[in-house]
């Protein structure tokens, strides 16, 4: 019996110093020990000289062997341990997923931008031009052009602020309906939007500034029927599909017949609460066929040519689409508002 | 017009709930603001559109209630049914020539239906003389003579009628011009006869400066637009609108000149207007009354003047109505109503809704109508097709969509535009504010610009147009400071004025950024790496002018005086709407331009002015001059206007050209680190040009990534740290070539700006 002999028990206490090593400085360990330059199986192969020169390739052949069999244990132990170690290291990463995000500043526009634009879009879907006009108009452009000369009571709804000479303060965006028709030939149908200004007292409900969106078609057999379904489609469009509209004769210079569109309260839904003052329908907007004059005084032959138009402020239905209460509330830019809707 | 149903129940029989009659009245353009519940009676408030004077009578609204509910209108003592008792009416009363008194003395006398005629010898005429001198003004002048009248309350139905329509009692003689006012729509006015001097009355134009104390005890200076009723010496009422202090009907009064005329709805209305006096006459008065109504009320009032006050109505009215308004006859087609409507309404439906509606129809292919005197809306065929379709029911018109000819939608290029804009504003965290164009011109110092002036502000508070943008965001920034909202970014895109030379204010696009505090926040964020500062709002604005695509820009530091540091060759002064120096930190404030032309000024706030507007942070603000960006954008000269412009159709070119691809990198690039130390004073936007110049067109980007001062960098000193990124398009550069491009940008770093090049 010769050291030889022990190549199987060094095997098997390689085996078991590898599974031993519980840290991977231990098996650092093990491996110097057993694989190592001074190490057993270097000690081993150095002894080979001695072995008999017919034993010497069975010998070789059974240390490289070892070698191997050691070499494998120690990777497949290291492999282990790194496992088990990056477990660990990630383990003590864990955060408390539960503590608030940290936020970056977010931005967001204006309630009745957005809903200009909305709005806007609706109709650019039926094949409106989307167009704007300026805020400083003549008196002869912002009323005369639309059937109210100087004294007409019902400018009196629309008390302005003159700005010197013969210009005011637009007082509605249907002013820009004249300008459109102005350079343009039927058939024709726009839209526009902006700020426009009357002389209220501030109030809930009520503010110098306010904002209006304007639209009118002209063409050859433009019907009313036309000017119903199209802002029936609106109204769906805007408030909902279960909306339904209703229209009652109204009165504005411009527009013979003159009606006014009410829709189905949003709140109830046309059962009566407060908001549609127990009556289930909601006043939001003016309309009518555009009255002979108007289009005459635009240079658009009334007998051939019709006209839709249509009027609304818009605080009213972003009022109603957001809940809002107060109209004061749009131009306070009170950020906690602001972000709300 | 406050409607009393128990009153309004004298003319017609109403058979269905006030709720219902309130709703199928809305339904025919009379909707109710309010149902009132008054003792217990119902009062219909009504709210009559101006078009419809005749319903601004309890008379009138019962002819509307009739019609809806197929039941017959019963008229008042006095006053008959004008299409049944026309003829009878006409008799009555004579029409005159132009008035003077031996026309009037000669006018045949009528008896007033009601009044005691046997014991009278005098006649109206023979007490009172009419000259009406502006007959435009006032094509129709009634008057009466009532004599020995008791002057005390009225009935107590009279003032309880009165009163639920929201009329105060008075005496019984003024009660009934006001009942007659309110039940027939006729105003008329009592004088007291013997206060009206000389006994005659003069309607003519009021002399400039003339005054007048009215019934109000408020005296009115005239002008010579208006029309006054005068007696022998003075202004006794101003015509159609309010009575004078002096003839009013009092305690002693024993004889009453009655006055009912029919004026010019323009005249009245301007006069209203002018004088700032809106009353219950006036009001009819500039909707246009009825030109028959003057002698129906008079004899409508004689009547209840004998039962009410114990007068005695003289017979004979004078009357002064040279040119009786004769109807006009209005063509209906039936074909084209059907055809503006879009429903098919039978002619016979259009006959008889237009009868009911107290017309004169003359059946035809073409119907030939002749509407009543009392509905002066109704001139032309489109106002016959709104009355039609206003009975028959818009409801019952079939919603359909346009045919024919369609036209494309498109969006005016400045409007897509503005969308751009807000997409990038609310991408870099800013929230869109929308403040007051109309603003308080205040004399400040900081801020002298001139601004538009609004001629009849509501209030001191608002009593201009703003010239910039700036001022309201910062407003609204200090609006949130002050409710303990520290952190505030925001814009705003409007329009701001600049007084114009001759063609009136000058109406610009602008945009205004107003941002303080931080814009990143949570937990264990260091402050100093989340507040904002100048550097965060200056690549707001880079990414700005980058999505709008235009020409390459440049921030340039301004002086403390404002004066742009630039060479005097570039020229142009402050773009217009742009704010002035006085905003701004004196060392923290720049321009950006194009091209040499400012289209943008930005900087902090001067800290006077945020401890003014008790800001918590300092405020960074910024005002872009839209007006001239939009156009550079769009390719054309800055000066050219882009706001309000009616695009070509079919498809309007955008403002805004897209953005060019330029391909992805197709070879490798090598980066390069560069230290220059140079004196502070050097602006870093010069060394990077130098930079820029020197490297040549293969430095593809210049990242400055450190800004150091401190040991061991000389005093007044700093070290630049610069990534430059270099590239070839066609091939992969090597580091011989990079290293060249280096060493030209180290030299000309030495030679042109004198810096130091730390390795």
């Amino acid at each position: 019996m010769t050291e030889w002999d022990r190549i199987p028990e060094i095997e098997r206490e390689a085996q078991q110093a590898c599974a031993d090593a519980a840290t991977e400085a231990a098996l650092e360990e093990v491996r110097v020990r057993y694989l190592g330059r001074q190490g057993v199986i270097a000690h081993a192969f150095r002894a080979l000289g001695r072995a008999s020169a017919e034993d010497r390739p069975r010998l070789g052949q059974a240390l490289n062997a070892l070698k191997a069999a050691v070499e494998a244990a120690v990777q497949r132990r290291a492999e282990t341990l790194t496992a088990a170690g990056r477990r660990a290291r990630l383990t003590d990463e864990r955060i408390d997923v539960t503590l608030p995000g940290r936020p970056l500043a977010s931005g967001w526009t204006h309630v009745l931008s957005r809903t200009m634009e909305d709005i806007a879009q609706i109709f650019l879907g039926l094949g409106f031009e989307v167009v704007e006009g300026p805020e400083v108009e003549r008196d002869h452009d912002n009323f005369e052009r639309l059937n109210m000369p100087p004294y007409h009571p019902a400018r009196d709804a629309q008390d302005s602020f003159y700005l010197g000479g013969e210009w005011l303060l637009r007082t509605h965006t249907t002013v820009v309906d004249v300008h459109v028709m102005d350079c343009r030939r039927p058939p024709m149908r726009a839209i526009s939007y902006g700020h426009c200004y009357r002389r209220d007292p501030v109030d809930a409900s009520h503010s110098p500034m306010f904002q209006q969106v304007d639209g009118f078609m002209v063409g050859e057999g433009v019907r009313f029927s036309d000017l119903k379904g199209v802002l029936l489609h609106f109204a769906q469009a805007f408030f909902g599909p279960e909306t339904r509209a209703r229209f009652v004769p109204s009165y504005f210079p411009f527009t013979e017949p003159s009606a006014e569109m009410a829709i189905s309260c949003v709140i109830c839904g046309g059962r009566g609460c407060a908001v549609c003052k127990r009556s289930g329908w909601l006043e939001i907007l003016g309309c009518g066929m555009f009255h002979p004059r108007v289009l005459e005084m635009s240079g658009i032959d009334p007998q051939r040519y019709t006209a839709f138009a249509f009027g609304m402020g818009v605080e009213r239905p972003a009022m109603l689409r957001h809940r809002i209460d107060d109209i004061r509330l749009f131009y306070e830019n009170d950020l906690r508002f602001l972000r709300q809707v | 017009m406050r409607v009393p149903l128990e009153w309004l129940r004298e003319y017609v029989t109403v058979d269905v709930a006030p709720e219902v009659l309130a709703e199928r009245l809305a339904g025919i353009g009379l909707p109710a603001e309010e149902i009132a519940h008054v003792g217990d009676d119902v009062v219909l408030d009504l709210e009559v559109t101006a078009n419809r004077p005749d319903c601004m009578s309890v008379l009138g609204v019962g002819r509307e209630v009739a019609l809806l509910l197929g039941q017959p209108l019963r008229y008042p003592d006095g006053y008959p049914d004008p299409r049944a008792g026309g003829r009878r009416g006409a008799s009555l009363v004579r029409p005159g020539r132009r008035a003077s008194g031996a026309a009037a003395s000669r006018r045949r006398r009528t008896a007033p239906m009601g009044s005691d005629a046997a014991g009278a010898r005098a006649t109206a005429e023979d007490r009172v003389r009419v000259d009406v001198e502006d007959a435009v003004g006032c094509p129709r002048f009634t008057a009466t003579v009532i004599e020995g009248v008791r002057v005390g309350s009225s009935p107590a139905w009279m003032q309880r009628r009165l009163e639920a329509a929201g009329v105060r009692a008075i005496n019984n003689i003024v009660d009934v011009t006001n009942y007659v006012m309110l039940e027939t729509g006729q105003p008329m006015h009592a004088f007291d006869y013997d206060a009206v001097a000389g006994h005659r009355l003069v309607v003519r134009r009021a002399r400039s400066g003339e005054t007048l104390e009215t019934l109000d005890e408020i005296t009115r200076v005239l002008d010579d637009d208006m029309l006054v009723v005068a007696d022998g010496t003075r202004p006794v009422s101003i015509a159609g609108i309010i009575g004078g202090a002096d003839t009013e009907i009092g305690p002693r009064t024993t004889t009453v000149l009655l006055e009912a005329a029919y004026w010019n709805p323009l005249v009245i209305g301007r006069a209203a207007r002018r004088l700032g006096v809106r009353t219950e006459a006036g009001a009819r008065f500039e909707r246009g009354a009825d030109p028959s109504g003057p002698s129906r009320a008079q004899m409508r009032a004689a009547v209840l003047l004998a039962e009410t006050s114990g007068g005695r109505v003289l017979p004979g009215m004078v009357d002064v109505y040279p040119r009786p308004a004769t109807p006009k006859t209005i063509r209906l087609r039936p074909d084209r109503a059907v055809s503006v409507l879009g429903v098919d309404i039978a002619p016979r439906e259009m006959v008889h809704i237009l009868r009911a509606l107290g017309c004169r129809v003359t059946p035809g292919r073409a119907l030939a109508v002749q509407a009543p005197t009392f509905r002066p809306d109704v001139a032309v065929e489109e106002d016959l097709i709104e009355e039609v379709i206003r009975v028959y029911g818009y409801d019952r018109i079939p919603p359909t969509l346009p045919s024919g000819d369609t036209t494309p939608g498109s969006v005016a290029p400045a409007l897509a535009t503005d969308r751009r804009v807000r997409d990038v504003l609310t991408r870099c965290g800013l929230v869109e504010a929308m403040t007051l164009t109309l603003v308080r011109a205040a004399p400040d110092a900081r801020d002298t610009a001139p601004l538009v002036a609004i001629a009849n502000p509501l209030t001191q508070d608002h009593n201009a147009l703003r010239r910039s943008l700036v001022p309201g965001v910062l407003e609204a920034l200090a609006t949130n400071a002050a409710r303990r909202i520290a952190d505030a970014q925001m814009f705003e895109l409007g329009r701001v004025f600049l007084p114009g030379a001759g063609g009136g204010p000058d109406e610009r696009r602008s945009l205004a950024i107003a941002a303080m505090g931080r814009w990143r926040a949570g937990w264990n964020v260091p402050e100093d790496q989340a507040l904002v500062d100048f550097y965060h709002l200056r690549w707001i604005l880079d990414t700005l002018l980058a999505e709008l695509a235009v020409p390459a820009h440049e921030v340039a530091g301004l002086r403390e005086s404002g004066e742009v540091q630039r060479p005097a060759s570039a020229g142009g002064g402050d773009p217009p709407s742009l704010s002035r120096a006085g905003w701004w930190h004196p060392g923290r404030f720049a321009d950006v331009r194009i091209g040499g032309r400012p289209v943008a000024r930005c900087g902090e706030l001067h800290p006077d002015l945020a401890s003014v507007h008790k800001l918590p942070h300092r405020a960074y603000l910024a005002e872009v001059d839209l007006e001239a960006l939009y156009a550079l954008a769009a390719g054309r000269g800055a000066d050219s206007r882009v706001s309000d412009e009616m695009p070509v159709p079919p498809v309007p070119r955008s403002l805004v050209p897209a953005r060019t691809f330029t391909g992805l990198p197709r070879y490798p690039e090598i980066e390069r680190d560069l230290a220059v130390v140079l004196p502070e004073t050097v602006p870093a936007g010069r060394v990077e040009a130098i930079i820029r110049a020197a490297a040549g067109p293969l430095l593809e980007a210049i990242d400055l990534f450190d800004v150091y001062t401190g040991a061991p960098i000389p005093p007044d000193h700093r070290n630049l740290a610069y990534r430059l990124r270099l590239r070839a398009p066609d091939r992969t550069l090597v580091a011989e070539e990079a290293e060249e491009i280096l060493q030209q940008v180290r030299i000309a770093l030495r030679t042109e700006a004198g810096a130091q090049l730390r390795e």
